[in-house]
């Protein structure tokens, strides 16, 4: 073998770690909004304290959205042999759905991704989304489809 | 904690029925590095207690050498709830019989996506067929299934065939069946010379593309066959320092990942990546020397954390983005929690 890793190099010899630190602030903001998303109670907390940038707290009241819960429980329903198609045809009509309700907060976790950020009207629309699916299938060339909204039609 | 990954990864063993060159971790049948069962089992009852895990991939090294150890983990994890992966060369499935019989098991245990690694060095030691009948059987079985295919410039693999087969056709089309052409390149201990090059499509630096984030950068944390704890599941993970964040070998999962110190590099190679972050220092220094040459996030990644002058740089100019940086990673962070829920 010409390439056995007895012993792994824990790196250049004598090199210290490199490490970018947060502020303190940026730290507790960044624990704020861990905690918020997983618990919907200190979710509502951070919500009401309003202590948390703007497009993040607009984030956070997307994922109360009903119509989230609802389709969870529907896709559950779903999950087992087949239905991948179906599965991939509802979570398009509810990010649809989603788009439409919370457009700011969407548009801001898309663009989070690198993701487009439609959907837009007005004169500039062709032009742009003509645009926008060169980003698309760009990302998808790139390997990006891993990324969870990779699925959404910049379009809808 | 001040990140919520979503991922795993557990490095179960370094052992594994192929030798291939290059190998991202050395593996082969003479190394015999491996997370023991019962720490195996105790990690799936860890994950369980950190909310933010949702899912638990066996890899390696190769995982089904574990044999009904795989299964009984498995077992573990959808009793409890979380998802599962694994990801095999597919040695076990030496008939389509075999294969189906193997997979139902896995099936039964709460299996949900198989990944194969196949291309021209895996060929060495597992023939192709074997992961087209492994495939087939987990599609049918309703799993999904991930083929990752070694790339290198002049690679002549017979296996891809597989794209085309009459046995995955029907899987394909429904995208049960995905396969991609991965680059397959030096590890982390190689340099140049060592005879892998790479077309221009899988170089990061390339005009107009290339450059993507890193979506395991915090997303999916590792446990390596010594108990260390990785930010990620990245091929050059024992040669950066960096990303052994903790170790589990006297903590459970939880205390070990509520120890790691935040760190904005590794939320900006997350929303950005690692050649974007070294484009951001050669603004700032045009005489930064970029690995053009690298076709691999994972290799830019440690071209990132090794260069002494990258060093440097960040450390002078990376509070800079910190503000924008933070915000996008949550509003990525949020993404991922609103996707994860469905």
């Amino acid at each position: 073998m010409m390439n056995a890793l007895k012993d792994p190099p824990s790196g250049a010899p004598g090199r210290s770690r490199l490490f970018l630190p947060l502020t303190s602030g940026q730290e507790q903001i960044c624990r704020k909004t861990m905690a918020a998303l997983g618990d919907p109670a200190l979710r509502a907390e951070a919500l009401a304290a309003d202590a948390l940038p703007a497009p993040v707290l607009q984030a956070l009241r997307l994922l109360d959205d009903p119509e989230v819960e609802r389709a969870a429980a529907g896709f559950r329903t779903l999950r087992g042999p087949g239905p991948e198609a179906e599965i991939r045809e509802r979570r398009r009509t509810l990010f649809r759905g989603l788009r439409r309700r919370h457009p700011e907060a969407m548009a801001a976790i898309l663009g989070a991704f690198g993701a487009p950020r439609g959907p837009r009207t007005g004169p500039v629309y062709v032009v742009l989304d003509v645009f926008t699916w060169l980003i698309i299938i760009t990302i998808g060339v790139n390997g990006r489809s891993d990324h969870p909204f990779a699925d959404l039609d910049p379009a809808e | 904690m001040w990140f919520a990954p979503q991922t795993l990864s557990l490095i179960t063993t370094h052992r594994c029925t192929a030798a291939c060159e290059h190998c991202c971790f050395g593996c082969s049948p003479q190394v015999d590095a491996a997370i023991p069962v019962a720490r195996l089992h105790a990690l799936v009852e860890e994950t369980a207690e950190v909310p933010s895990l949702r899912q638990v991939v066996f890899t390696g090294g190769e995982c089904f050498l574990l044999g009904s150890h795989l299964d009984d983990l498995l077992r573990r994890c959808s009793g409890r709830g979380l998802d599962t992966r694994c990801v095999t060369n597919g040695f076990w499935a030496g008939s389509p019989r075999a294969a189906a019989a193997r997979v139902r098991s896995l099936q039964a245990a709460g299996l949900r996506e198989l990944n194969f690694s196949t291309g021209v060095f895996h060929a060495r030691f597992v023939p192709w067929q074997r992961v087209l009948w492994g495939a087939a059987a987990a599609a049918a079985a309703g799993l999904g299934v991930f083929i990752n295919i070694e790339a290198f410039e002049g690679d002549a693999f017979a296996g891809d065939a597989l794209g085309s087969h009459p046995m995955l056709q029907p899987f394909l089309a429904d995208g049960r069946v995905r396969i991609n052409r991965g680059a397959w390149v030096p590890n982390g201990a190689e340099r140049a010379g060592c005879g892998l090059a790479h077309e221009e499509k899988y170089l990061r630096f390339r005009d107009g593309g290339g450059r993507t984030a890193c979506t395991c950068s915090l997303q999916v944390v590792s446990v390596t066959p010594s108990l260390d704890l990785i930010s990620c599941c990245g091929l050059n993970l024992e040669y950066i320092p960096e990303l052994h964040i903790g170790t589990v070998r006297d903590r459970s999962l939880g205390q070990a990942l509520a120890a790691v110190p935040a760190d904005l590099l590794k939320m900006w190679i997350h929303v950005e990546g690692p050649e974007r972050v070294l484009e951001f220092l050669k603004e700032k220094a045009p005489d930064l020397q970029l690995p053009l040459e690298s076709a691999h996030i994972c290799h830019t990644c440690q071209y990132l954390h090794d260069d002494a002058r990258s060093r440097e740089l960040l450390l002078r100019h990376g509070h800079e983005v910190a503000e924008r940086i933070l915000e996008r990673y949550l509003l990525a962070a949020a993404g991922h929690q609103l996707a994860a829920k469905l």
